[in-house]
């Protein structure tokens, strides 16, 4: 069944063609919310909330990117809950670090990735999830929606019901911050692609 | 100076630079900026190594299944569901209704309410003497049957009216009595009686008017049973000055009152409604 027929389905109320299209994106759901929240709980509770109000308001979805339509939800369910929790970085850095299973289990990687790069990847991601929690809630949305995920900035301004303007300069001020953070935490730990130059202006 | 502030510019730029977001003029002025300042070139490598590093993280996989439970499988819509929110908003709007109008007639009848009531004592007794001097002319033989009945109540009623706040309505009523029991005595004593009972004078005339049925009275079998249904009969005698009294202090239908209670008819319809949809939709 394609997608199209599947939705049709469901927007009548089929819960089990629904499901399909959960399954079809839950990992990429769940990843936004992860990187966006950097905990677990957090990221499966808005995946969760998002899959129910996405299955309630299917009738709102007009066609396009279903999977932009799930990660809009998805972000705007994140944004709420970090307006309930008004969480202090330093708070969620220590829970981070506290936790061994901070990044969970990973899409394999290439079959030609050496052991080696598949470590580097995770340390990597690791240390800039530990930075992106640093940030204040409305850089890290627009950081983890433009780097993580791709999005375009129009794109990002429509989630964030911001403008342009606003969200260059956060993005802006965004990237400035976290290489402030990488440089100051892990600096010389970072393989060789990834060395940040030292010197600053 | 002028490098300082072109410094702090660029480096604003970075961003913007790298998601080819910028103008044609910054983006000039920019690569004309880098081509000279090593710090702002290192700067944007640095992001730009940020960048895809962040592009480069993994997808991490989601930890459970996120499909729903059956039970959240939606009923097919019965009618009464969609109109729950409807049936809502109806009910809020006719609740408010009801409450603005009725707020707005009771304060509106508070403000009236002292004038028409003291017009009402002054208004009854000349209308219900009037009935009196009608009656006087009626058959003979119905009016005795009246008269024992309507004796009694006469002195009991005037005790009554005493302590009754309705003072105005006992004079009367005593008159309406006397006039009932008039046409038993002859024409000249009802006109005496009808005469002193104009001025207004009870008691004496009480007595008199009470004394002259008291054969009658005696001949009826059960005069103490008789007063208190005739004591009801008393209010009903009042009735008609209350009515009476009313009448041109308002109209007999009010058109507010008719709204009123549609309107509240409507809350309690549609609130019932509501609590079916709502029972309903869970």
């Amino acid at each position: 069944m394609d997608e199209n027929a599947l939705i049709r389905s469901a927007q009548k109320g089929d819960i089990d063609a629904f499901n399909r299209l959960v399954l079809a994106y839950q990992h990429q759901v769940y990843n936004l919310a992860y990187r966006i929240m950097s905990e677990e709980a957090a990221a499966a509770d808005a995946t969760q909330e998002a899959f129910i109000s996405a299955y309630n308001h299917l009738n709102s979805f007009r066609g396009g990117s279903l999977k932009s339509w799930l990660l809009r939800i998805v972000t705007n369910a994140c944004y709420d809950d970090l307006r309930r929790r008004k969480r202090r970085p330093a708070t969620s850095l220590e829970d981070l670090m506290g936790d061994e299973n901070g990044e969970a289990e990973f899409d394999l990687p290439s079959p030609t990735d050496g052991p080696e790069t598949i470590v580097q990847q995770r340390e990597m991601a690791a240390l800039l999830q530990r930075g992106i929690t640093t940030l204040p809630d409305d850089q890290r949305i627009v950081l983890v929606l433009s780097d993580v995920q791709g999005m375009s900035y129009d794109e990002i301004a429509e989630i964030t019901k911001s403008n342009l303007g606003t969200v260059k300069s956060r993005l802006n001020r965004a990237r400035a911050k976290l290489r402030e953070y990488l440089l100051q935490t892990q600096g010389e730990l970072l393989p060789e692609n990834y060395r940040l130059d030292s010197n600053q202006g | 100076m002028a490098r300082q502030t072109d410094h702090h510019r660029a480096k604003d730029l970075i961003s913007a630079y790298l998601d080819q977001q910028l103008t044609a003029e910054e983006k000039q002025f920019f690569e004309l900026h880098i081509a000279a300042c090593a710090d702002c070139r290192a700067q944007l490598e640095a992001t730009r190594s940020m960048v895809a590093a962040l592009r480069a993280m993994p997808v991490v996989k989601a930890p459970r299944s996120f499909v729903l439970p059956r039970e959240m499988a939606k009923q097919p819509k019965r009618s009464i569901f969609a109109w729950y929110p409807a049936l809502r908003l109806a009910t809020a709007l006719a609740a408010i209704a009801f409450v603005v109008l009725f707020a707005g007639d009771v304060l509106i009848n508070r403000t009236d309410s002292g004038g028409t009531a003291l017009s009402v004592p002054a208004a009854a007794p000349a209308p219900l003497l009037e009935q009196a001097t009608e009656v006087m002319p009626a058959p003979a033989a119905t009016i005795v049957a009246q008269a024992a009945p309507t004796a009694a109540p006469a002195s009991a009623a005037s005790n009554y009216a005493a302590t009754e706040p309705g003072v105005a309505a006992a004079p009367p009523m005593t008159a309406g009595a006397a006039a009932k029991v008039a046409p038993t005595e002859t024409i000249t004593q009802t006109d005496s009686a009808a005469a002193r009972l104009l001025t207004l004078t009870p008691t004496p005339e009480m007595t008199a008017v009470a004394a002259a049925p008291q054969p009658l009275l005696e001949a009826t079998s059960e005069p103490a049973a008789e007063a208190p249904a005739d004591r009801s009969a008393a209010p009903a005698v009042e009735q008609p000055v209350t009515t009476t009294a009313a009448v041109p202090a308002a109209p007999a239908i009010d058109p507010l009152r008719v709204i009123e209670l549609a309107l509240l008819g409507l809350v309690i319809v549609l609130g019932v409604a509501m609590f079916i949809a709502r029972r309903k939709q869970v």
